[in-house]
């Protein structure tokens, strides 16, 4: 424990003078074994397998990937839906986070609640909710009808404006999780000066709350934007297929093109950028930091 | 701009604990009162109470006898300096500052001017630019204490202004502190648990115990004629002992006589035995530097503490050996007179 300490201390900090690193003891290499190994089998190896299909024949099927103009709409759609999702879901998710630090017990039970139980519950599961809620005479169409507000069965199923709304909701509890340590730990005392020194709800949302909560919302927006890049089920249920995303190209030509090849290309390619959104991402607000590496 | 406050009858409850059991307070506009007590006291709650963070049960608050009991924090006026400065660390120093108005939506030209005003006051003049994080806890003290002062508040509250500060810097810092609020005239209401803190820099000193205000008077006032034997074992070091009614001969114990150790003094043995006068075997004399501290075991009166000047001979004073003291001026004896029970152990000797 001791040993690991040192070491990654030593490691993030240029050191003023050398210091021996301590061997890796006989314990630790027999801990990490398991996982090692167990990455190794269950990614490394497809990782191999993709890169290696996708570089066959001098790269071929890459050049195929990155020269298909359905590939590239699909990659800049899915940069924009990511950013798009990533902005309205840490926007919520700050106000979401609030409302459960200075919400009443009640409030703040139910709020927590709903968040465990859609982290809980399958993406599968929770797009298929939103699905019967959008579809023409679905769940939404019902209360709109019973209210007197719709006539003819909604038209929303399968379109831009039907996807949001389902991909926010599965990303929400991530933005949340990441902004209510950060919310709880807000100074009360600089709180207090700024309502004793006369400002009012905004003034002191924009001095002490955003401040305080700034590197939190960015690191929440990086790790949902990262995993909105691979968003799959939901914008393929509910968006359609004018809603294709990279995952869903990645998909069809494994299944219906049967350009497995290709596919391969365009999986390392997704996730070639994908790591690179996060290292760029890394590099600019240090987020890695904040995920517990110290 | 100030005011007299005035605190009536204010009582807070916090779950079960009653922390203000009923605390009155005034102060005269420009006076600067600082209520000392020990921790669980309710002195940081009753500052609390005043600048409207803290809600009170029963009671009032008045500036200039306007009640400002349900009045929102930030519509109070006052100027609060916290004991972790909570400075906004994404501000510069002049930005700090200069924020009262800004949340006052006074124009820029006025903030920067104030700002200025308020950096020359507290003698940082060349730091308007700097980010808090970039000063030193003293200049960090300077700078909450211009942004208190800055939108010319109606009372200035400090909340343990010095107890992050070191002790050569506190002590630099108490007359700073003084100086500025003679200056500015602020009615001021400071918070401490320091007694040397609040005897130096207050006007009037407001010692608590248990939720109660029990005394407030000036400095002197208190350490000469303090309300009762917790005030006179706070301040300082005394003596205790029974006192036997006005002329000491009474068998009744009618009150509690407070006797400072600095106010006795070595004896002959021929000295006639007075009211004041001690004797007893030498327990304990120890050399302080600017002062000896000797203690007697004084028969009934018990344990008795004596504090001589460094040029007193005590070559023949060693632990057993008999001795005398006295307090020559009966004048500085304070008797608190008992309408109550007795101490639960009388004669006693606190430190």
């Amino acid at each position: 424990m001791t040993d690991q300490l040192t070491l990654r201390r030593s490691a993030a900090r240029p050191a003023p003078r050398a210091r021996p690193r301590p061997a890796p003891s006989a314990e630790r290499v027999v801990l990490l074994a398991a996982p090692l190994l167990f990455l190794a089998l269950m990614l490394a190896a497809p990782l191999a397998e993709l890169l290696g299909r996708s570089l066959a024949d001098g790269g071929a099927a890459l050049r195929t990937a990155l020269g298909s103009a359905v590939f590239l709409d699909a990659v800049w759609r899915t940069l924009w839906l990511a950013l798009v999702a990533t902005l309205v879901t840490v926007g919520l998710g700050t106000v979401y986070a609030l409302a459960v630090a200075v919400g009443p017990a009640w409030v703040r039970a139910f709020l927590v609640a709903g968040l465990l139980v859609s982290l809980w519950t399958s993406v599968m599961v929770r797009t298929f909710g939103w699905m019967l809620l959008e579809l023409p005479t679905g769940a939404l169409y019902w209360l709109l009808h019973n209210l007197g507000l719709a006539d003819a069965p909604l038209q929303v199923f399968q379109t831009t404006a039907a996807m949001y709304p389902a991909m926010v909701a599965v990303m929400l509890p991530f933005a949340v999780l990441a902004v209510l340590g950060p919310v709880t730990a807000i100074d009360r005392d600089l709180l207090a000066a700024a309502a004793v020194s006369g400002a009012g709800p905004l003034l002191t949302f924009r001095t002490v709350v955003l401040p305080s909560l700034r590197g939190a919302m960015i690191s929440g927006g990086v790790l949902v934007f990262v995993m909105s890049l691979g968003f799959y089920v939901t914008p393929l249920l509910l968006g359609g297929p004018s809603n294709l995303t990279v995952s869903g190209l990645i998909n069809a030509q494994l299944r219906t093109a049967n350009r497995i090849d290709v596919g391969a290309a365009m999986s390392v390619l997704l996730i070639a950028g994908t790591v690179g959104a996060y290292l760029i991402a890394d590099r600019l607000f240090r987020v890695s930091e904040r995920w517990g590496g110290r | 701009m100030t005011v007299g406050l005035t605190v009536d009858d204010v009582r807070v409850t916090l779950g079960d604990n009653e922390v203000l059991k009923g605390v009155t307070l005034h102060a005269e506009p420009g006076e600067f009162v600082t209520l000392l007590g020990a921790s669980g006291s309710g002195k940081s709650t009753l500052l609390n109470v005043v600048a409207g963070l803290q809600d009170v049960d029963r009671g009032a608050v008045l500036f200039d006898g306007v009640d400002v009991t349900r009045r929102a924090p930030r519509h109070r006026k006052v100027g609060v300096v916290f004991q972790s400065y909570a400075l906004f660390p994404h501000l510069t120093v002049a930005e700090n500052i200069a924020f009262p108005l800004h949340a006052a939506r006074r124009p820029r030209a006025e903030r920067a001017a104030t700002a200025q005003r308020m950096l020359d006051l507290v003698q940082l003049a060349g730091f308007a630019d700097r980010k808090p994080e970039s000063l030193s806890g003293g200049q960090r003290q300077r700078v909450a204490l211009a942004r208190a002062l800055a939108a010319d508040p109606a009372v200035l509250l400090l909340d343990e202004p010095l107890a992050a500060l070191d002790k050569q810097l506190r002590e630099q810092m108490q007359v700073e502190i003084t100086r500025i609020q003679r200056h500015v005239g602020t009615t001021t209401v400071a918070v401490t648990h320091d007694q040397v803190e609040a005897l130096t820099m207050s006007d009037r000193v407001a010692i608590m115990h248990d939720g109660r205000l029990v005394q407030c008077a000036t400095p002197e006032e208190l350490y000469r004629r303090p309300a009762d034997e917790y005030v006179a074992r706070f301040l300082g070091e005394a003596n205790l002992v029974e006192a036997h009614g006005p002329d000491g001969r009474s068998p009744v114990v009618t009150g509690t006589a407070v006797v400072r150790p600095e106010d006795l003094q070595l004896v002959d043995a021929d000295t006639p035995a007075g009211r004041w006068v001690f004797e007893g075997p030498v327990q304990l004399v120890s050399f302080q530097g600017s002062r000896y501290r000797l203690e007697l075991l004084a028969g009934h009166a018990g344990t008795i503490l004596c504090s001589l000047p460094p040029h007193t001979d005590v070559g023949a004073l060693s632990p057993g050996v008999h001795a005398r003291v006295a307090c020559l001026d009966p004048g500085l004896v304070h008797v608190i007179d008992h309408r109550r029970p007795a101490l639960d152990h009388v004669p006693e000797v606190v430190a």
